[in-house]
Parts: structure tokens; sequence; C-alpha cells
């Protein structure tokens, strides 16, 4: 079944979603058969392909930044969760 | 005339020859000049095969590197891997026709421009990785369309001029036509330095960028001793420098002859000297050069890139394998007939070495009738020194929770970390004492103690695990690593509780001086030889003196040979250096003697600036290596 979901995590780590930060999360992402898109509305970016580290940098995201993200597949909402437990950790 | 700039000394060594400037390919959108028809299949497969080679290569150098950079190279892996790259160069392929080559060079040059174009500082900056990677791939391409890399055609007797080299600049290196590196970056602890030094290339960092723009086949000189890069050197220069390098080459000569022979002063003191290791690999060439054993194996380096905590079967692993070598080359080297007699001969003439009193010898428990090979062990024996995990700051394995300090360097790191990790210490411990076998004497080491409580710690540690069944006879001997002021301060009373000293001055430098050694801006080479540390150091010794426990230096500052005399002098009792440097220094002990090594440290002791203690030391200036008249 293929469901489709979009949420708002806010970027807790103090460092944002610097190269290390960024190379785990797309390592999770690729985990998950979903396609995962996030945009950062706070500072209004384009939207970036979660599974690219080059298009996840070009979100710019820092601590406090809000992100918007969205996925869609069969493991859509696990895929999520997996993402908010990453970024909503401050360390 | 001459133009002389002054950079960083970074590898030891005089070289003379003409300048070649290396411009790696540069990534760039300009328009192809060698696009060619070719089969976009043929050219994909190219590219995938050369992008696993950067992979490999990239894997590689983060295995031996520290924390900071391997954490870099492993976000570089990911943007070698990255999807928005290879489509990009997969379309250019298969849509327009472009070589591998082409392709990659105007997808990276793409991307480094839009990152370069964000307005935020950090991910702007990001570009520098993925031109670093770009680079490595163009690097392997441009071999596998021209069948060479530039550095690997280089005209006779090259003075390598350029803004840095990595790793596979490095390896591609013709070193037969090589004869010294100018860099314009690069550090005194960079991969390019740490290769040249192991090729004995003598090598300048930090240079004005203005070396890039020099012509071909300018004749220069580089001194790797003082920093000195020489454009146009005068007949008079050239014959200075040449008689200089005579000299080193001579005593360098002579120094690699003798490598495996024990290094006794003139009036016959004997000092060991052990080998800093990183990995396995190191531990054979530090025998190759003639290591008297380890007097530092950074055991973190195995686990920077783990996911969960080192468990006691794995650390036990590396250990028993790194000491069942030290025992095989030193009983290997005990049986060669020079090296047999040259031992007797120190044992009969009753050459002290100063620790051999206070070391815990595993082997020598029950003194039988000496057969030979055992009394020379006594002489010598086979030592592993340990130090402890130390890793910390914001540069952290996985496994271990992310702090968020201001000032890593005055955090959690070495000891400290252990203590608030204390499964850690524990497993480490545990795998040293299962590891001790009859034979190598082991030493486990604590690197940043402060205070006096957590030695005490890790002692109940010790003593808890000592008392399981299996470890009744195991022994190992534990000491601190002397980096923190406060420790040197403290070392009278720190010796009553431990075993042996260590003095790290690359940290102890840092700390006392208030500068930050990766600064490259604020730090220079001679740091070190601060008349503040050489007060410290005579300090640690004297204690260990009182104490009759070893102290030894294992800071860059023992690899100097120019310093040992002063270090002796200081009442140093061993040494610890990088396996390439061990050669020079045994040669040094053995040009010294401890009278005169000892009215060095006095004077020493009363220098005020730094500028004294090196004019001091290095009284023949260009010449750093000390040699008989």
């Amino acid at each position: 079944m293929t469901s489709s979901i979009s949420t708002i995590i806010t970027i807790e780590n103090p460092l944002g979603l610097h190269l290390r930060r960024s190379r785990d999360v797309v390592q999770v992402a690729n985990q998950f058969r979903a396609t995962i898109t996030a945009q950062n509305i706070t500072r209004t970016t384009t939207t970036a392909d979660v599974k690219s580290i080059l298009q996840l940098m070009q979100l710019q995201a820092h601590q406090g930044h809000k992100l918007h993200f969205h996925a869609d597949g069969p493991d859509a909402s696990e895929a999520i969760e997996a993402l908010r437990l990453l970024l909503e950790v401050s360390k | 005339m001459t133009t002389k700039y002054r950079g960083l000394p970074a590898a030891s060594g005089i070289g003379t020859g003409v300048v070649f400037v290396y411009k790696p390919f540069e990534v760039s959108t300009g328009a192809s000049q060698r696009s060619k028809h070719s089969n976009p299949w043929t050219e994909w497969q190219t590219f995938l095969s050369v992008q696993a080679k950067v992979d490999e290569e990239l894997e590689q150098v983060g295995q031996v590197t520290s924390i900071l950079v391997a954490d870099i190279l492993s976000g570089q892996r990911s943007i070698l891997h990255d999807k928005t790259l290879l489509d990009a160069i997969r379309s250019a392929i298969y849509r327009q026709g472009a070589t591998a080559f082409e392709a990659t060079k105007v997808s990276i040059a793409e991307l480094v421009e839009l990152f370069r174009s964000m307005g935020d500082d950090y991910f702007s900056g990001r570009a520098t990785d993925i031109v670093d990677v770009g680079q490595r791939l163009l690097e392997h391409l441009a071999s596998t369309e021209f069948g060479t890399h530039q550095l690997s055609q280089l005209p006779d007797s090259t003075i390598l001029v350029a803004d840095d080299l990595t790793i596979s600049d490095m390896t591609n290196l013709a070193l037969d036509r090589v004869r010294a590196i100018a860099l314009v970056h690069g550090t005194t602890t960079s991969h390019a330095t740490i290769l040249a030094r192991s090729h004995n290339l003598p090598l300048v960092c930090k240079l004005d960028a203005e070396i890039l723009d020099i012509s071909p086949d300018t004749p220069a000189i580089v001194d790797g001793n003082t920093g000195d890069f020489l454009l146009n050197p005068t007949a008079e220069e050239i014959a200075l420098y040449k008689n200089a390098n005579l000299y080193l080459v001579q005593a360098n000569r002579s120094a690699l002859e003798q490598k495996s022979f024990p290094a006794i002063t003139r009036d016959g003191l004997h000092i060991p000297i052990y080998a800093n290791i990183n990995n396995l690999n190191e531990t054979s060439q530090a025998f190759d050069q003639g290591a008297d054993g380890v007097g530092m194996l950074r055991s973190e380096y195995f686990f920077l890139a783990h996911q969960s905590p080192p468990t006691v079967r794995e650390h036990a692993e590396i250990y028993t394998t790194i000491a069942n070598t030290i025992q095989e080359r030193m009983k290997r080297r005990y049986e060669n007939d020079a090296i047999h007699t040259a031992l007797h001969e120190l044992k009969r003439k009753n050459i002290h070495s100063s620790h051999l009193q206070v070391e815990h010898f595993q082997g020598n428990n029950n003194p039988t009738e000496n057969s030979q090979p055992d009394s020379i062990f006594q002489i010598l024996p086979p030592l592993l020194t340990i130090r402890a995990l130390d890793m910390g700051g914001d540069k952290l394995p996985l496994y271990i929770e992310q702090s968020s300090e201001k000032n890593p360097f005055l955090g959690c790191r070495g000891i400290r970390l252990l203590l608030a990790n204390p499964d850690l210490l524990r497993n480490q411990l545990d795998a040293v004492l299962s590891s001790t076998r009859e034979g190598v004497s082991i030493r486990f080491m604590l690197p940043m103690v402060t205070t006096l409580d957590e030695v005490r710690q890790v002692r109940k540690t010790l003593l808890e695990l000592s008392q399981l069944e299996q470890y009744q006879s195991s022994m190992i001997s534990l000491g601190v690593l002397i980096e923190v002021p406060a420790a040197a301060l403290m070392a009278e009373h720190l010796a009553q509780e431990v075993d042996f000293f260590s003095i790290g001055t690359n940290d102890l430098t840092q700390y006392v001086l208030a500068l930050d050694r990766n600064d490259t801006y604020l730090t220079g080479p001679r740091d070190m030889f601060h008349p503040a540390i050489l007060q410290l150091i005579s300090l640690v010794c004297h204690t260990g003196h009182i104490a009759n426990m070893p102290v030894s230096i294992c800071g860059e500052m023992a690899s100097n040979p120019n310093a040992v005399p002063l270090l002796l002098g200081l009442g140093v009792t061993e040494l610890s250096v990088a396996p390439a440097a061990i050669p020079l220094v045994k040669q040094s002990i053995r040009q010294s003697d401890m009278m005169s090594s000892r009215q060095l440290a006095e004077q020493a002791l009363q220098c005020r600036t730094i500028h004294e203690v090196w004019q001091l030391i290095n009284p023949k200036g260009i010449v750093s290596l000390r040699y008989d008249k």
C-alpha cells in the first residue's frame, strides 16, 4: 500500500545539516523505498531529494531551521519517523 | 640574484634541482577540447571503475588519519556516490556523447559553481569537498585516458612545486626523479608530508603562492630542515648546500647501516628507541627501521570508523597480533650475529639502561642460568606500549554521545572521556590483560591525565580485573602521558602511583603556550623549544629519576636529531618516534655523551627565548644534523 506523508521537522543538531550529519541523513533515507524530498521553509529553498547529499546540503540548514519533508511510497511513514529521530535530537 | 622564500620545514633533508610546477586538472565548465565520439557504455564503465578506485582510496586514507579528516573523507565518499552527481555524469555521457573525463569535469564544475554561489559560508565552503572528489576522479580518468599521470613523467632532478598534493598524487609520483617538494598549502602533518618523510623527500610547506608562477626549469634548492626555498641560487650557495647535503647523506648512510643496533652514548648509556605506530603495517615498518619496541600504539585509530564500541575481542586481536610481531621481529634481530655480539658486548661491559631495574619483565621472574637469548632480552625487553583510546572533543566515533563543546581541546577527551564511559576503559583493559604473554612487556598509557584521581580510578579497574582468575599472572605497567601542564607540575605525586612517564610534547606545547596546534598561522615548528617546555620536561625527568622510573618523550620533538642531546641532558631515558625517524635518532645518540648533553641542557634551561634555545641546539645553521668535525 502506497502512502504519502508530509511533515515539518526542526533541526536540533547544533551544527545543522553539515557534511557529516547530511551523510547520516542520506544513509538513513536510502534504506527506504519511499521517495523523500525536503524544503527548508526557514530560508525558502528549492526542493531537495533527501537521498542526495549534494541536494540536501543545498538546503543550507542550520540548527533551529524548519524543514518540510514529504515522503511517498510503501514505507513513507517509517522513513519520516527515522528521519525525525535523527534530526530532532540535539546532538 | 637568488630569490629566497621561507616556509615551514615539514620533511627534513636538502634537495637541489630544477622547478616543475604541478597544476592538477582544473574542474571547469569550459568547452571540451578532447571530446571524442566513443561508446557511451564503455565511457560509463570507465567512470564506474574509476569511481570504485577513488572510493577505495578514500577509505584507505580514512583508516590512517585523524578523526577530523576521517570524517571529512567519509563525507566525500558520500559525495562520490551521490545520485545527483552520478545522474549528471551519466546524462553527459549518454545524451551529449562526452567522454568520462569531460562528463566528470563539467558535472563537478557545475556543482562547484552552484555551491560557491550559496549564501551560507559553511555550505558554500563545501565546494572544496566537491573539488577534492572531482580532482581525484579526474586524475584517475586522465591516467586511464592518456595512459599516464602527469606526476609519473617528470624531468630528472625535479623540485616539485604545487599548491598541495593529495594521496593519489603522492602515489603516482616518479620518486626517482624528484629531489624535493615545495608547497603553498599543506602542513607538517598532512598526508603529503607524512608520505614525503617515508620516502626521504625533503618538503617545505606554507610557501608564498607566487611560487606557482615560477617558470619551469628554474634552478632551486629546498631545505627541509630550515624551511628555506631558494630560486636561482648562486654558485656559492649551491656549494654550501651540497656540502651540507653530503654530510646529511653520509650521516644518513651510516645511520641506516646501524639502525638495528642498540643506541648507546659515547659514555655507555643505552637509550632504547621505540616507535609510535597507528596500525598493523607500521609495526613491521618500525622494526624495519630498527625500532627497539613500540613506545606508543595509538589504539583509537583502529576503531574510528566503527558503528559500535570496540569489543574486548576486537581490542585483543589487535594487541595480540602486534605483540606477536614484536616478539618475532626482536627474536629475529637477536639471531643476527653482529647484533648478537654487540648486545653481548653491552652486557659484558655492564652498560646500564636506566629503566631496567624497575621495568616488570615477565620473562625474568625465575632467573635461571641465562641462556644467551634470554639474557639479551633482559637488556632490551621487547616492549608494547598501548595508549588508552584517545578520543574526544567535537570529533567522536558514532558510538559516543555527541556533545557540543565550545572548546573541545579543553573538553572531554582522553582519560576524561574514558572515565565518563567506563565500559570503554574496562573493555580495553580487559583486552590488554588478555594479550600479555611471556617475553613482551606491556605498558598501558593514559592520555590527558590532569589529576591523581583519574589515575586512581583506572588503577581500581585494573585491580578489579586482575582479580579474575585468567589474569592472575598477567602483569602490565600503568603510566601517564604527560601532556597537561598540571600533570607535569604534579609529577612528583603521580610518580608515587604509576610505573612510567611519557611526555607528549605536541599537546604539552599546545597547552603550555595556549596555542591551538591545528592553527597553522599561530604555530611554528620551533614552539616546542620554548624554554617553558624545557623547564617542564626537566621537572618531569627529575621526579622520574628520583622514583627510578622510565621517562620517555613521544612527541615530534624526539624525532629531531638535533634535539636528542638536549633531551638526554634533561634526563629523558627513552625516546619514541615515527618509524622513519629511528635511524637518525639512534645515530644522534651514538654521537652524544652524557657529560656534554647535561651541560647543553643546563645552558638551555637558562635560555630566555625560543630563538636562544634554537641557536644553542643548531649552532651550525643549515646543517641540522650533528656530525664529527
